[in-house]
C-alpha cells in the first residue's frame, strides 16, 4: 500500500504543504482535496510545497504538481517547490519542469545518460 | 484427581469437626466466582469441591441443547463415563430429573434406586448414595452428579451448603459463556469494520471477496467459501480456512465435485431465493442427502461439519452469490445472533461488488478504447524489425501508454511512444485522440520539432486537460541517422550491432499540455544492426529507488537487444527490468535497421 502524509502548516497567509512518502496514483486526490480545502479558507497568499520528505513520485504525482501550481497562479497566489531530493529532482528535470517549477538545475549528468 | 480414599467416612457435617472441610467449600465457591474458561470452572467444580465434600464420585453434566454431555469427573468406574457421555433431558435418570425439575435428587442406596431408575442401578455400586444437583435454579444450565459411601445423605444443612456450591457453579458456567460470547461479538464487530474496510478499498471484487473468505477465518468460520453465480454457472470463488492444507484439498473436493446449481439447499437455493439458510446441527442424514456418491459421502463426513450459515449476496434485487460460514473443528453452533453478523457481512460485500461491477464496466470501456487504437502488428515493415512490449496497469486500471511504428513513402521510419498521464477512461481517450493526432501530423512533415511543435498547438486551441509525455524518432535509413525529440519523456536509448548501449539524451522540453516549450531536436548515427529503444516509467520505476537505478537497469539490460532475435530479446529485457508490482502501464517499443 502507498503511504503519503499530508501537513499543511500556515504561517500568515503563507501555507506550507508538506509531503512525506509517496506521491502517486494512489495518493493525489487526498493531497489536490487538502489544498482545495486551504484555498477555499481564503487569505492565501503564497503556497509552497515541501517535498524534503518525498520518497517517490510517478507521473500523476508530476501531474498533480502541475495542476496545483496552475492552481495558485489562478488564484494569484505565488508558488514554490523547495526541498526538492533528488531522485524526485530527477523525474521533474526529464519532464523538462526544472525550470517551470524554479528549480535549480539538477545535479549530475544530463537526465537520463 | 483421585476420590477420597477415606473407607471410614463418607460426606461432610455443617457442625463442628469439619469446619475445615466447609473453608474448603467455600473456596471452592470463591474459585468459580474468578475462573475465566469453562475448563477452569469444571476443574474447580470437580475436583477440588470433591476433596472438600468428600464424595466418592463427582461429576459434572452441562446441558447442549436438549442433552446432558459429561463435562468433567473424578472417582468413576471404567466404562461409566462411556455410557453417560451424553443423554437426553429428557431420560429418565436422576440427573435429568434434577435438572428437568429444578431440584436436587436424593437416592439413599441402591434399593430405593432400583425403585425409581431401575436402569441405572447397574452403574452405582453397593453401599452408595447418589446426590443429584441442578446447576441454579429455574434454568440449570447442568448438573453435578455425586456418590458417597457409606449411603450417607446431606442433612437441610449440608444440602443447602451443597446446593449453594452448585447455583455458584451454574453462574460461573453462565458468567464464563456470557464473556466468551462478548469476546466474540467484539470480535466479530471488528472484523466487520476491518471487512467493510478492505471491501470499500477494492475494486475488483473477485479478489476482495477472496479476502474477505480468509478475514471470516477463525473469527466467525472454520472453513469460509464464496460462491458466485456466472452465466448460470455455480463458481466458487473463494475457500478459506486456517489451514492451508485444507484449502487446497477442499479445492481438489470442489474439482471433481463441482457445485451444483439446482443443489436445493445451501449455496444454490440460497442464490436462487435470496433468503439466509442456517443449520445449528449439521446431521449425518444432511450429509447423506446432499453426497453425490459414496467416495463423496465419506469425504464430506471427514470434513467434521458441525453447523453452518449462507448468507446472499444480493446487489439490487439480484443475487449474485452466496457467502458460506462453516464450524467444524471449533464445535461451536452458529445462532441467530452469528446469522445477523454473517447477514450484515453479505449486504456489505453486495454494496461493494456492485461498486466494483460499475467500475469494472468503465475499466472495459477503457481496456476496448486502448485495444482500437493500440498496433496489433509492427512485425511486417518491410526492411524494419520492429518488436513491441505492452501490458495494461497492474490493478487493471487502464494506464494511457500509446505507441506505434509508422512508414512513410519515402522509406523513412517514424516511431514514437507516448504516455498520458492519469488513468481509466479520460486516459485511454485522450491516448486514442493522441495516437491519431500524430499519425495525422506526421503525413505533413515527419520531422521532430514540426510533429512536436504541432502537438503544442493542439494542447492550446482544444484545451486538452491531460499532460503527455512523448519521445519521437524519425529514422533514415539512407543517411543511416535518427533524429529524435523528447518532450517530458525518457531519452531513449540506442544498442549498437556489438551490444554496447547509449542513452539518445535530448535537452529536456516541458510535457506536452504544461505550456508550449522549445523543442530541440538530436541526431544520432544508426546504421544497420543498431536498434532504438523506448520505454515508458512504467517498465523501470520502483517505489523506494532512485530514478536513477532505474534507468541504469534498463541501460544495462539493453544490451540483449542486439541479440538476433529482436522480440526475444525485448522479453528477456522486459523479464529483467520489470519488477511486475507497478500498477502503470509497461511500454517498450524497439526497431531494428535491419
Amino acid at each position: 500500500m502507498t503511504e503519503l502524509t499530508v501537513e499543511i502548516d500556515d504561517d500568515g497567509d503563507r501555507s506550507v504543504v508538506g509531503l512525506a512518502g509517496e506521491l502517486d496514483i494512489d495518493s493525489v486526490d487526498e493531497v489536490r482535496a487538502a489544498v482545495q480545502d486551504r484555498f477555499a479558507a481564503g487569505g492565501l497568499r503564497a503556497l509552497v510545497v515541501n517535498l524534503a520528505e518525498l520518497t517517490f513520485i510517478d507521473s500523476s504525482g508530476l501531474g498533480l504538481l502541475i495542476e496545483l501550481r496552475r492552481l495558485a497562479l489562478s488564484e494569484d497566489v505565488a508558488f514554490e517547490l523547495v526541498d526538492v531530493p533528488s531522485g524526485p529532482a530527477r523525474v521533474i528535470a526529464i519532464a523538462g519542469l526544472t525550470e517551470t517549477f524554479g528549480l535549480p538545475a539538477p545535479e549530475g549528468p544530463t537526465p537520463g545518460s | 484427581m483421585a476420590a477420597p480414599a477415606d473407607p471410614n467416612r463418607s460426606g461432610f457435617s455443617a457442625s463442628g469437626r469439619d469446619a475445615v472441610r466447609l473453608q474448603q467449600l467455600a473456596h471452592v465457591t470463591s474459585e468459580l466466582g474468578s475462573a475465566e474458561t469453562i475448563n477452569a470452572v469444571i476443574e474447580a467444580a470437580v475436583s477440588h469441591a470433591a476433596e472438600a465434600i468428600q464424595a466418592a464420585v463427582t461429576t459434572l453434566m452441562l446441558l447442549e441443547g436438549d442433552d446432558l454431555v459429561l463435562a468433567g469427573g473424578v472417582g468413576l468406574r471404567p466404562g461409566v463415563s462411556e455410557r453417560w457421555h451424553a443423554f437426553s433431558v429428557n431420560h429418565s435418570n436422576p440427573a435429568s430429573d434434577a435438572v428437568r425439575l429444578g431440584k436436587p435428587v436424593l437416592l439413599s442406596d441402591r434399593t430405593e434406586i432400583a425403585q425409581r431408575y431401575g436402569e441405572f442401578v447397574d452403574d452405582v455400586p453397593e453401599g452408595r448414595s447418589v446426590v443429584c444437583l441442578p446447576l441454579g435454579v429455574g434454568r440449570p444450565v447442568g448438573v453435578a452428579g455425586l456418590t458417597f459411601d457409606n449411603a450417607w445423605l446431606p442433612g437441610p444443612r449440608e444440602l443447602d451448603l451443597l446446593m449453594t456450591f452448585a447455583e455458584a457453579c451454574g453462574q460461573a458456567i453462565r458468567r464464563v459463556r456470557a464473556a466468551t460470547e462478548a469476546a466474540e461479538r467484539a470480535d466479530q464487530l471488528a472484523f466487520l469494520a476491518d471487512a467493510s474496510a478492505e471491501l470499500a478499498s477494492s475494486l475488483d471484487y473477485r479478489s476482495t471477496l477472496a479476502k474477505v473468505a480468509s478475514l471470516c477465518v477463525p473469527v466467525l468460520a472454520d472453513w469460509c467459501a464464496v460462491d458466485m453465480m456466472e452465466r448460470d454457472t455455480l463458481t466458487t470463488l473463494a475457500v478459506a480456512h486456517s489451514d492451508p492444507a485444507k484449502v487446497a484439498w477442499a479445492w481438489e473436493l470442489q474439482r471433481h465435485y463441482p457445485p451444483d446449481p439446482h443443489a436445493p439447499t445451501g449455496a444454490a437455493n440460497v442464490i436462487r431465493t435470496g433468503a439466509s439458510e442456517i443449520y445449528a446441527e449439521i446431521s449425518d442424514e444432511m450429509l447423506v442427502a446432499g453426497a453425490r456418491d459414496e467416495e463423496h459421502l465419506r469425504l464430506s463426513r471427514e470434513l467434521n461439519l458441525r453447523s453452518a450459515i449462507v448468507v446472499p449476496l444480493t446487489v439490487r434485487d439480484r443475487t449474485l452469490g452466496a457467502i458460506t460460514l462453516i464450524r467444524a473443528e471449533s464445535e461451536r453452533r452458529y445462532t441467530a445472533a452469528d446469522l445477523a453478523v454473517a447477514e450484515d457481512l453479505g449486504r456489505r460485500a453486495a454494496m461493494a461488488i456492485d461498486n466494483a461491477e460499475l467500475h469494472s464496466v468503465t475499466r472495459d470501456v477503457a481496456r476496448q478504447l486502448q485495444r482500437a487504437v493500440l498496433p496489433e502488428r509492427l512485425d511486417n515493415i518491410p526492411g524494419w524489425t520492429v518488436a513491441a512490449h505492452y501490458e495494461p496497469g497492474g490493478r487493471g486500471e487502464i494506464g494511457g501508454d500509446f505507441y506505434d511504428a509508422v512508414p512513410l513513402p519515402d522509406g523513412r521510419l517514424a516511431v514514437f511512444v507516448g504516455d498520458v498521464m492519469g488513468h481509466g477512461v479520460p486516459a485511454a481517450a485522450a491516448m486514442a485522440q493522441l495516437r491519431s493526432s500524430v499519425r495525422a501530423l506526421l503525413t505533413i512533415d515527419p520531422g521532430p520539432a514540426a510533429v512536436v511543435a504541432q502537438l503544442d498547438r493542439m494542447f492550446e486551441l482544444l484545451a486538452i486537460p491531460q499532460l503527455v509525455s512523448l519521445v519521437y524518432a524519425l529514422i533514415d535509413r539512407e543517411r543511416s541517422q535518427v533524429t529524435l525529440t523528447t518532450a517530458g519523456h525518457y531519452p531513449p536509448y540506442l544498442i549498437r550491432g556489438d551490444g554496447h548501449v547509449e542513452v539518445a539524451a535530448v535537452k529536456p522540453r516541458r510535457l506536452l499540455g504544461a505550456d508550449p516549450d522549445e523543442t530541440t531536436e538530436a541526431q544520432f548515427h544508426f546504421g544497420v544492426g543498431d536498434t532504438l529503444l523506448m520505454v515508458t516509467d512504467g517498465l523501470f520505476e520502483r517505489r523506494g529507488e532512485h530514478v536513477d537505478r532505474g534507468l541504469e537497469r534498463v541501460r544495462t539490460a539493453a544490451t540483449v537487444l542486439a541479440a538476433p532475435n529482436l522480440a526475444a530479446g525485448l522479453d528477456s529485457l522486459v523479464a529483467e527490468v520489470h519488477d511486475g508490482e507497478g500498477e502503470d502501464d509497461v511500454t517498450a517499443l524497439a526497431v531494428r535497421n535491419s
